[in-house]
């Protein structure tokens, strides 16, 4: 190999590589700017999940007695995941609305362990579109009936995926985790897998599980204690659990997400600007979102693999 | 005025002498016949990972998935391609350093290769649950085996070459008339196959009480995690230095495998400056990101890539520049392996001085730049894969002092690596002028 021809290849090396550099150039700008939108971004939405035989429309009652107590009225998005895996918006994210409500229904709406199943799937589908358009870094989630049972599959199989996005409060009402069973020695398998994948969910999480009472011991579709069963599931997994058993009017199955008492827990416990003055550190609900910040580690989602730097192995 | 070439001689005719050593032809050898399965191993790997890998180096700046249709199984074999080169280095290290010790005694090579071979499986030897299927599990430590364990490798190899001088029956050369047929062979070598296992058994047993009472791990963990936790200035210059030691020796140090996700430091910078818009006052200035992945590894582990072109300036040996150009397109991205094997640069004491040096030299240099608050910290996330020279640019954000910083740093590592590079050509034109004169004498 003569001086020349290596000299040659030095200087097409170099070459190479200032033509790498360029579209590098490029690529970093670019990857910056998609870093600080989702790092400082403030939005944090509440995410809810209907149960069986309900549609996406279900919550509109909550929603709006919702913003009959506030200034800053919440957006409401309404995502439909149909079965062949095609998504539908109705309605839009105001620029300045900081807490949205997403609500998420599904094609099929069904009863029972398998459906709970797909639901879960065609779940993690919309909050991959979800992530992707608007760059959260945290949501609240309320799941109601069934919608508990979805939220705590999603949570279990696929929230893991989205190792920096951080999910903040989880509120489940009426959600039947044995589904009719009445005693807790008859574990239905959805209840056994559930328990026995508990791990798999965040510790940091906040979980409130709202049961209804309209005779002494159900909602007259839910067993009381097939909703105290989710103690089993996150118990001793999660940061905080509490369990809330709400009576009186409107403490039917299906009439649970307008019950004012729910509400009022939801505006209490789930919601970050509407906390009337009563929080657990006392302080203005705001600086309790800055000084979450602060400890937050923060990296896009699902491009997080994205920018992983890994030395290849120098062996 | 020192006598400046006798200081020299003297040098070069006490590495000639080291280089005659028995162990360290042997190792020399080995280490050239392993060269094309790390080279090919390396180019599969850098292609596996820059090019091919969804979010890899190329993908990302070039934004290529919409082209290519599915790359997966293409990547598959790329890393098999590699897995099965690379990954099984030190394995072959064994066999070839066996097979070439022995042949200095004239022993059975072949025979000796072989065992040497399987003696390192029983080195490598792990306790594994039963798992059937009809596929070979063969019960070893699958990390030994590949290039972490190449030190080991060629020990064990070396051990087994003398094992077989010792008592690996007849000497082929004093053979009588006929040549042994291969039964004959088979039988002669009985004794020193079993001691080989045997030993290779105590060394597996030994090393297991090693690793079982934790003391490597408790030294590995403390190590790393002084390294990781401390970010300053000298937790980064002693981490850089024991991660470079490590590779001239085969191992991988506390700098190695490095996960940006996974590292609280970087992950603080960038938070810092995704929060202040402003790289300047990042908590850690001086981490091991910011230092040593963007400038104490800008031409890959121990500035090889400087090594390379100094190589491809200065050297008239024919055999240096080939193993210079064709590990230039793996070294760029990283992968310096096949050079490291090929000069060697491994366990060669001429290149230790440059080899460590220069990675130190870059990081103080980096470390001034950025004290003179000409150059910032490097603090955003890369893709994986990138070559080494494009780290710190992309990392700023595409700063151009710092491609600048690199660009000089890169020049000051040629020119500390040229002198070595000279001195190893004296040691090996005499080397040759040697042989030449052994063959002559032979005749």
């Amino acid at each position: 190999m003569t001086k020349k021809r290596t000299r040659i290849i030095l200087f097409v090396t170099l070459i190479f590589i200032i033509l790498l550099a360029i579209p590098s150039y490029f690529w970093t700008k670019s990857n910056i700017k998609e870093l600080n939108a989702f790092y400082n971004s403030k939005l944090s939405p509440v995410i809810m999940i209907p149960g069986s035989s309900a549609t996406e429309n279900r919550f509109d009652t909550l929603v709006t007695k919702l913003n009959q107590h506030t200034r800053n009225k919440h957006s409401l998005l309404k995502v439909k995941v149909w079965n062949n895996g095609k998504i539908t918006y109705k309605g839009k994210i105001r620029a300045n609305d900081n807490e949205p409500i997403i609500v998420v229904g599904f094609e099929n709406n069904k009863d029972g362990y398998s459906n709970i199943k797909k639901q879960a799937r065609m779940f993690n589908q919309a909050f991959a579109a979800l992530q992707a358009r608007y760059k959260f870094n945290n949501f609240k989630g309320i799941g109601h009936s069934n919608g508990g049972l979805i939220y705590t599959d999603f949570l279990e199989q696929y929230f893991n995926e989205y190792s920096q996005v951080e999910i903040k409060r989880l509120m489940t009402i009426g959600t039947p985790y044995n589904f009719d069973e009445t005693s807790i020695s008859n574990k239905t398998e959805m209840l056994a897998d559930f328990i026995a994948n508990r791990e798999s969910i965040p510790t940091n999480l906040t979980v409130y599980s709202v049961a209804g009472t309209e005779t002494y011991d159900s909602d007259r579709l839910v067993p009381e204690s097939s909703v105290s069963a989710g103690k089993y599931i996150y118990q001793k997994q999660v940061k905080h659990f509490t369990e809330i058993t709400v009576t009186g009017e409107d403490a039917e199955h299906s009439d649970l997400p307008q019950n004012d008492e729910v509400v009022s827990l939801i505006e209490r416990y789930m919601l970050d600007n509407q906390n009337q003055g009563m929080n657990r550190k006392g302080k203005n609900p705001q600086d309790n979102l800055q000084k979450q910040d602060k400890k937050k580690i923060v990296m896009p989602v699902k491009n997080w693999y994205n920018y992983l730097f890994l030395e290849i192995i120098t062996f | 005025m020192y006598d400046i070439l006798a200081i020299q001689n003297k040098w070069v005719n006490k590495l000639v002498w080291l280089r005659r050593r028995v162990i360290v032809r042997a190792v020399q050898r080995t280490l050239l016949s392993l060269f094309p399965f790390a080279l090919l191993g390396s180019i599969a790997r850098v292609v596996s990972i820059s090019f091919l890998s969804d979010k890899g180096f190329i993908n990302s700046i070039l934004a290529m998935p919409k082209w290519f249709p599915d790359f997966r199984l293409v990547k598959l074999l790329f890393n098999n391609f590699a897995t099965f080169t690379i990954g099984i280095l030190a394995l072959l290290a064994a066999y070839y350093c066996a097979k070439y010790t022995a042949e200095f005694y004239r022993k059975d090579q072949q025979v000796a290769g072989i065992t040497g071979l399987i003696s390192y499986l029983f080195v490598c030897m792990v306790n594994i649950s039963e798992n059937g299927d009809g596929i070979i599990n063969l019960p070893v430590d699958a990390m030994m085996l590949g290039a972490n364990g190449i030190l080991l490798g060629l020990l064990v190899g070396y051990i087994t070459g003398q094992i077989f001088r010792k008592f690996g029956g007849i000497d082929l050369k004093k053979a009588k008339s006929h040549s042994p047929n291969v039964l004959e062979k088979a039988f002669n070598s009985l004794l020193a196959i079993i001691l080989s296992f045997l030993v290779a058994i105590v060394i597996n047993g030994l090393l297991y009480l090693f690793f079982r009472y934790g003391i490597y791990d408790a030294i590995a963990d403390y190590v790393t995690n002084i390294s990781l936790k401390h970010s300053n200035f000298s937790m980064t210059l002693f981490g850089t230095f024991v991660t470079t030691i490590f590779a001239w020796l085969g191992f991988s140090g506390p700098y190695q495998y490095r996960s940006f996700v996974d590292d609280n430091t970087s992950v603080e910078n960038l938070n810092y400056a995704l929060k202040y818009h402003s790289v300047w006052g990042v908590p850690h200035p001086f981490s091991e990101y910011s230092l040593y992945h963007s400038f104490g590894t800008f031409g890959g582990i121990g500035s090889i890539l400087a090594l390379i072109v100094a190589i491809l300036i200065v050297s008239g040996a024919g055999s240096y520049r080939r193993v210079g150009v064709s590990g230039l397109i793996p070294t760029l991205f990283n992968s310096g392996t096949s050079v490291m094997i090929g000069l060697p640069v491994m366990f060669n004491p001429l290149y230790l001085i440059p080899f460590i040096l220069t990675p130190i030299l870059n990081i103080v240099i980096a470390a001034l730049a950025i004290i003179a608050h000409i150059m910032p910290p490097v603090v955003y996330p890369v893709p994986m894969g990138t070559p080494g020279p494009l780290v710190a640019f992309i990392g700023t954000g595409g700063n151009f002092v710092a491609l600048i910083i690199g660009v000089i740093v890169f020049f000051i590592d040629i020119i500390v690596y040229i002198p070595f590079v000279r001195l190893n050509e004296q040691i090996w034109l005499k080397m040759q002028y040697i042989y030449l004169q052994e063959e002559k004498e032979g005749e």
